[in-house]
């Protein structure tokens, strides 16, 4: 009764059958997305993941991981100590300066775009190299290099601020069933109680019915919409088994992680990774101090300081930190130089991001800026090498790995890089 | 020389490496003194135009007021510090200093008339009354934001103070007593989608027959990124607190006005930041567009020579291509600079010397 | 002038070594579309598929049962060309013309300085009329409140934050000069080397001197013009110090002189009814007029844009506020000749539309042909049409008029002091929404986009999802009350007729053999509740992809 069709998703592969096809050398079903990877054996072990937290608009390395105090650029904020002997943070992260030793700090990343609105999709889409295809953002990216479509929680989740929705973009060429599930202000859509009148038979009967309406009018159209309006009620499905998800936090939850928006995103965060969420990204907006920036950062900083850091403390308790990949970012730093509005502007050349968890090593910082902060003064790294970095310490050869598209087999992060074996356990 | 401002004009600039924040003249009116952002005070001597640095601060100088006695300066910095020295001499060192007068930044200070009191302010939402050596007299806690400004009554019973989410208030002194609010909270803009408070009440200023007082900000913030908005003095009647007018800048502008004060005939002069530009701008009191405006690059602030006839701004002055990204070689990528420009506030005299009338 | 712009493009035709036959633009378009297709091409929509699109396009709404039927009986050789012209004269016209450029316009921004019946009025008997596209896009920009019939219009400028004279400046490029230049604020846009910093400020120099101002005795919003007394200035932030200056200038085009007038003079009207003085040059009026000049061809191309990608699903040019050279028209001269005949045809809506929806490239099915893959077929190549997602408008009217509650919905009046909000409602703090005002608030808060958001793409959200299984009001059109179609087949005890119903109805077409068997297996095995299982199917087929694209 099914028309399968090997674009859509009721033809997803598990990893074993993608595993149990190609290991034999078969060049890729011919269809697009699918993976020719040469995974590592890990595959079927401890379930990883990632959560991405992303301060966008770009926070200030000086005013955060890398300052510079008493420099011509530095600022009025000082350094302090950390648990990392020799290794200082802005003093606007005394709570994150304890868990030092869980984490690893670049402060030599170079990057190329200067601007939010190229620049946020190009890193988070790993910037590589044009060759006319739009590569997916990095959680559809790892929903289909490690994803379960099985799962009953979502492979990628985006807990953001504002609205919510099925952000079907972020898939790029894999297809618009590995866009973000978005959750507005971390909490799931108002229709997530079904009415009394629909039991589960009944719910299953009618989507029953739906589904073999819609692989009926699929046959011999394009798959995209439909592919997309699919997607948005399977999501829909899933949640609704896991509403519990989605409960008030407790009071020594907010006081410990803030009742602030970021406080509490992390939080639901934290809550979607420990349920099997395979990727959360947790987003922040309005990092991108062009005015008033040591005022702002001053009232900014601790906002992530505080929750990030009972994030790692509790994760490294619970042992957890073993099995999450956590990467905390923005898409660029700012300008050493303070503008007309003392302010700082965006500043690719030189930047820090941080690492830790699964896969990562613990304790230490890799790279230099110079000492005035305004330059890189050790091997650069770009996007792709922390791409890499990513899927190496996830256990994928992201060297090796392709995706497979319109027949032409694609690198999954840039090749002119590679992963940054100082920062892999 | 007759007192106007349309005819103002400016002989002098002073120009240094780094930025010039706060600024004020020298009570004996041959310096002019400039908070820099590395640190120092920077003096100025009006006649020889020679430099003197005063070091010691730890952090960036968040305000600075003279004693009346023409021979203090005092600065308070961005790690709670409260310095005093002798401006007169070379010799860089305070006189004393305070490193924790206040829990985090100091923001502004002021000087009371007759000299006898000194009040500071800052993030601890406390302002503290100090004697002029220094020795604490009050603490006046209550606000609920930053301290962001500060401003003495002319008769030196009661002090003004502004914060970052809209709040004037008026104590007694020494006793600290409240004895009034009045309600800027136009000034103050935090949207449901802002990560922090935007705006604030900037600057502060009341007229010597303390019957108007001035408080400046921005209205209308858009982000806490960016932070355009609207620069905007509200002009109220001090005696009963009602607003007298509101004041813009007629040249466009989307950033705070840092800093006013009055001039003797009540005109108020003041400026504000732009990340395109502001300007210096003269009002009066009941009119919303000012009697005259002179664009200049984003102002910090403005202060009024004893002589009463000339106004010293500071201002940013670019240093090479700023925004976004590199544009620059390592050797050519340096901070951004200050300047002070001097305006005499009279029509200028002719070629030959003749005063005009 | 229109004419020596026809020749211009005869001559550019012959000279590229392309001869086109003459004859109405929609045989036009067709050559155009197929001499490029790269590929065979699908194969006519069937009626019932044309019939549900046109409707959908044109009327913003599904058709009844009985036009179905009538359509797909009618055996006249000439139904489709005289369909088209039904919908055109429909009064649903106007009001799906309404809803779409609202949308278009304010971007379901939030506001309630003009109120949304003067705004729609105002729409709506653009549109009714038939109002040339640039007699209404001037009259949009003119903003005369003091017009009974059109003051709705000053809603574009003075609702949804567009009384900031940056957002005025970004929504009027991208929406009639086809320019995204949101980026160009501070310094020329660093990634379209054709929009220039220039470009926006002086477009800006058109705008600022508008601001609102209160009618004393009409107690309406006006949007008046200050005095422009100079030219504005600017620097970019990447190279502080160099300031330029500009007068009013449309991109491309040369600056306007602001006129010096003698102190005094500067008024043509005294200041009167609360309302400041009418200054003689007033570079809004300007505005209107000149960026709706036929010779101003980005005004001109922009809109044939936006009207080819409101029937076809796609622009032109797309994204459709990303027109330059380095993001050319998939078309370039089809989309010359469109701009051509429009300024030709005196920017005539109805007609262009008539010839779009004549056209093969707009009739063609979305059923790929055999042999072909259908992710092989580019978008851009037109040979398969596009299928666009219903807008949220689209949406509730053709739910329930599938459901058979429309007529109910409509005549209950809505209660004067009962306010419905979303926000209360979803939080279960009001009851069921039972008129039409609400219903539709219902759906826009529900399909349509955030404030802000152009609504372009077709991006289904697992919220609508769950909203389209939960929501008690959508059970309840699908249950056996009054008027409902379930209500209706309760009582038909012939299962193929019922198959028929629900197909005719819901899908506006026939069911094959396959699928009355389907059905009718489906009523078999759920005897003892047959009714339920009518109402599951029907929600099935409510919720199906079938029925929430327009394909």
């Amino acid at each position: 009764m099914n028309h399968f069709r090997c674009h859509s998703p009721e033809h997803e592969f598990s990893r074993r059958q993608v595993l149990g096809t190609l290991v034999g050398g078969a060049a890729g079903l011919g269809a697009n997305g699918l993976l020719n990877p040469v995974v590592a054996d890990e595959l079927k072990s401890q379930q990883k993941s990632v959560l991405l937290i992303w301060l966008d608009g770009g926070i200030s390395q000086f005013e955060s991981w890398d300052p510079k105090p008493g420099t011509e650029f530095g600022g009025p904020f000082s350094a302090i100590p950390t648990s990392l002997p020799g290794i200082h943070v802005s003093e606007l992260m005394p709570h994150t300066a304890q868990q030092m030793h869980h984490l690893s700090v670049v402060r030599s990343m170079c990057t190329k775009d200067e601007n939010h609105s190229s620049g946020v999709p190009r890193i988070l889409r790993g910037d590589p190299k044009n060759r006319g295809v739009t590569y997916p953002y990095l959680g559809a990216a790892m929903a289909k290099l490690k994803g379960d479509s099985q799962s009953e929680i979502p492979n990628y989740i985006w807990v953001k601020p504002g609205s919510g929705g099925f952000i079907w973009q972020h898939g790029g060429f894999l297809g618009a069933e590995y866009g973000a599930l978005a959750l507005g202000d971390g909490k799931p859509p108002v229709h997530i109680n079904r009415p009394p009148e629909v039991d589960d038979v009944i719910d299953q009967s009618r989507n029953d019915l739906r589904k073999q309406l819609n692989a009926r009018f699929r046959n011999r159209r394009r798959g995209a919409e439909v592919n997309a309006y699919e997607s948005s009620f399977e999501m829909a499905e899933k949640l609704i088994r896991r509403k519990d998800l989605f409960t008030d936090f407790t009071p020594q939850q907010l006081e410990r992680y803030g009742s602030h928006h970021l406080g509490r995103h992390i939080l639901q965060s934290k809550r979607l990774i420990e349920a099997g969420a395979l990727f959360v990204q947790c987003h922040s907006y309005h990092w991108d101090t062009h005015a008033d920036n040591f005022n702002m950062h001053l009232d900014l900083v601790p906002q992530i300081d505080k929750p990030f850091a009972a994030l790692i403390e509790d994760w490294h308790e619970s042992g957890m930190l073993d099995n999450v990949l956590v990467l905390l970012m923005s898409e660029f730093g700012r300008t050493p130089k303070i503008n007309q509005r003392m302010g700082r502007d965006h500043w690719p050349e030189a930047w820090s991001l941080c690492l830790a968890g699964c896969g990562i090593r613990r304790g230490m910082v890799l790279g230099k800026t110079t000492d005035d902060g305004v330059w890189v003064d050790t091997t650069e790294y770009d996007i792709g090498h922390i791409f890499h970095t990513v899927f190496g310490a996830m256990g994928i050869d992201s060297l090796g790995a392709e995706y497979h598209y319109n027949g032409q087999p694609l690198p999954i992060a840039h090749e002119d890089c590679v992963p940054i074996k100082e920062l892999l356990a | 020389m007759m007192l106007d401002v349309t005819k103002a004009w400016s002989d002098k600039e002073i120009r240094y490496e780094q930025q010039l924040t706060a600024c004020r003249f020298s009570p004996c009116g041959q310096y002019i003194v400039a908070a820099s952002l590395d640190f120092d005070l920077q003096r100025w001597n009006l006649d020889t135009d020679e430099r003197t640095s005063l070091s010691g601060h730890p952090t960036w100088i968040g305000d600075l007021a003279f004693h009346p006695d023409q021979r203090r300066l005092y600065s308070v910095d961005y790690q709670g510090g409260l310095f005093c020295w002798d401006y007169t001499q070379a010799a860089s060192q305070p006189l004393w200093k305070k490193t924790a007068a206040h829990v985090s930044w100091a923001r502004k200070i002021a000087i009371s008339p007759g000299g006898s009191y000194v009040a500071t302010g800052g993030n601890d939402c406390v302002v503290k009354l100090w004697t002029a050596d220094g020795q604490p007299v009050a603490e006046f806690p209550g606000h609920e934001g930053y301290i962001f400004s500060l401003a003495f009554h002319p008769d030196g019973k009661s002090l003004l103070s502004g914060d970052q989410v809209g709040s004037v208030r008026q104590w007694e002194i020494p006793s600290g007593k409240q004895i009034r609010t009045f309600d800027l909270t136009v000034l103050h803009t935090r949207k449901e989608n802002f990560l922090a408070h935007v705006g604030g009440v900037r600057s502060l200023a009341i007229n010597a027959s303390a019957n108007l007082l001035a408080c400046g900000g921005m209205t209308n913030a858009k982000s806490n990124a960016f932070c355009p908005g609207d620069p905007l003095v509200v002009m109220l009647n001090f005696g009963d607190s009602t607003e007298k007018a509101q004041l813009k800048p007629s040249q466009k502008a989307d950033g705070p006005i840092n800093s006013m004060c009055f001039l003797p005939d009540d005109t108020l002069a003041g400026i504000g930041e732009g990340a395109m530009g502001a300007s210096l701008a003269f009002w009066k009191a009941d009119q919303p567009a000012p009697v005259h405006s002179i664009k200049i690059s984003s102002g910090y602030q403005v202060d009024l020579h004893p002589d009463k006839l000339r106004l010293a701004i500071s201002r940013f002055q670019s240093n090479g291509r700023g925004g976004n990204g590199r544009h620059a070689t390592p050797e050519t990528y340096l901070s951004n600079d200050g300047v002070i420009d001097i305006y005499h506030l009279y029509d200028q005299p002719a070629v030959d010397g003749d005063a005009a009338t | 002038m229109p004419i020596n712009r026809f020749l211009f493009g005869v001559l550019i035709c012959l000279f590229s070594g392309q001869v086109w036959a003459a004859g109405p633009l929609h045989q036009q378009i067709d050559q155009r579309i197929e001499s490029r297709a790269g590929g065979q091409v699908a194969d006519l929509a069937s009626d019932a598929e044309f019939l549900r699109r046109v409707s959908l396009d044109l009327n913003g709404i599904v058709p009844t049962a009985d036009e179905v039927r009538t359509f797909l009986g009618d055996q006249g050789s000439q139904k489709r060309a005289k369909l088209i012209d039904r919908l055109l004269t429909a009064p649903e016209y106007a009001r799906r013309m309404r809803e779409v450029f609202s949308v278009m316009l304010l971007e379901r921004r939030k506001g309630t300085t003009v109120s949304a019946e003067d705004w729609n009025r105002f729409l709506e008997l653009s549109f009714a009329q038939n109002q040339s596209w640039d007699e209404f896009v001037r009259s949009l920009l003119q903003a005369d409140a003091a017009n009974e019939e059109t003051h709705g219009s000053v809603k574009f400028f003075v609702d949804g934050g567009r009384a900031d004279h940056d957002q005025m400046t970004q929504d009027i490029a991208r929406l009639f000069l086809g320019m995204n230049i949101h980026c160009a604020q501070c310094h020329d846009h660093p990634t379209v080397d054709q929009f220039k910093q220039v470009d926006y400020v002086g477009l800006m120099a058109y705008l600022n001197q508008s601001v609102s101002a209160q009618h004393s005795g009409l107690q309406r919003t006006f949007l008046v013009e200050n005095m422009a007394k100079a030219k504005v200035e600017f620097e970019s932030v990447f190279d502080v110090g160099n300031k330029q200056q500009t007068g009013p200038r449309l991109p491309g085009r040369d600056e306007i002189e602001i006129p010096a007038y003698e102190e005094g003079q500067e008024f043509s009207e005294p200041e009167k009814d609360g309302l400041p003085g009418v200054p003689k040059f007033r570079p809004r009026q300007l505005l209107a007029i000149q960026l709706t000049e036929p010779s101003n061809q980005r005004f001109v191309e922009n809109a044939v844009n936006r009207f080819w990608f409101l029937m076809m699903g796609r622009g032109l040019v797309h994204p459709l506020d990303m027109m330059h050279e380095k993001n050319p028209a998939s078309h370039p001269e089809l989309l010359s000749l469109l701009a051509n005949e429009f300024v030709n045809h005196n920017f005539d809506v109805k007609w262009l539309l008539r010839e779009l929806a004549l056209s093969k490239t707009y009739q063609r099915s979305s059923i790929v042909p055999e042999g072909i893959e259908p992710q092989d077929v580019p978008v851009e190549s037109y040979r398969v049409a596009i299928a666009k997602g219903l807008s949220a408008e689209q949406t509730g009217w053709s739910m329930m008029r599938v459901t058979g509650v429309l007529e109910k919905v409509i005549e209950t009046p809505k209660s004067p002091d009962a306010k419905f909000t979303f926000k209360d409602y979803i939080n279960g703090r009001l009851p069921l929404p039972d008129n039409l005002s609400d219903t539709m608030l219902l759906f826009v808060s529900v399909f349509g986009n955030a404030p802000g958001q152009a609504e372009v793409e077709f991006q289904p959200s697992m919220g609508q999802a769950l909203f389209l299984m939960n929501e008690r009001l959508v059970l309840q059109w699908l249950s056996s009350s009054d008027g409902t179609l379930v209500k209706r087949l309760e009582s038909e005890s012939e299962a193929t007729k019922v198959a028929e119903e629900l197909y005719v109805n819901i899908l506006s077409r026939f069911p094959s053999d396959e699928e009355t068997a389907e059905l009718v297996k489906f009523l078999d095995q759920n005897q003892d509740h047959r009714t339920d299982a009518i109402s599951q199917f029907a929600w099935a087929m409510l919720t199906s992809a079938e029925f929430r694209l327009n394909h």
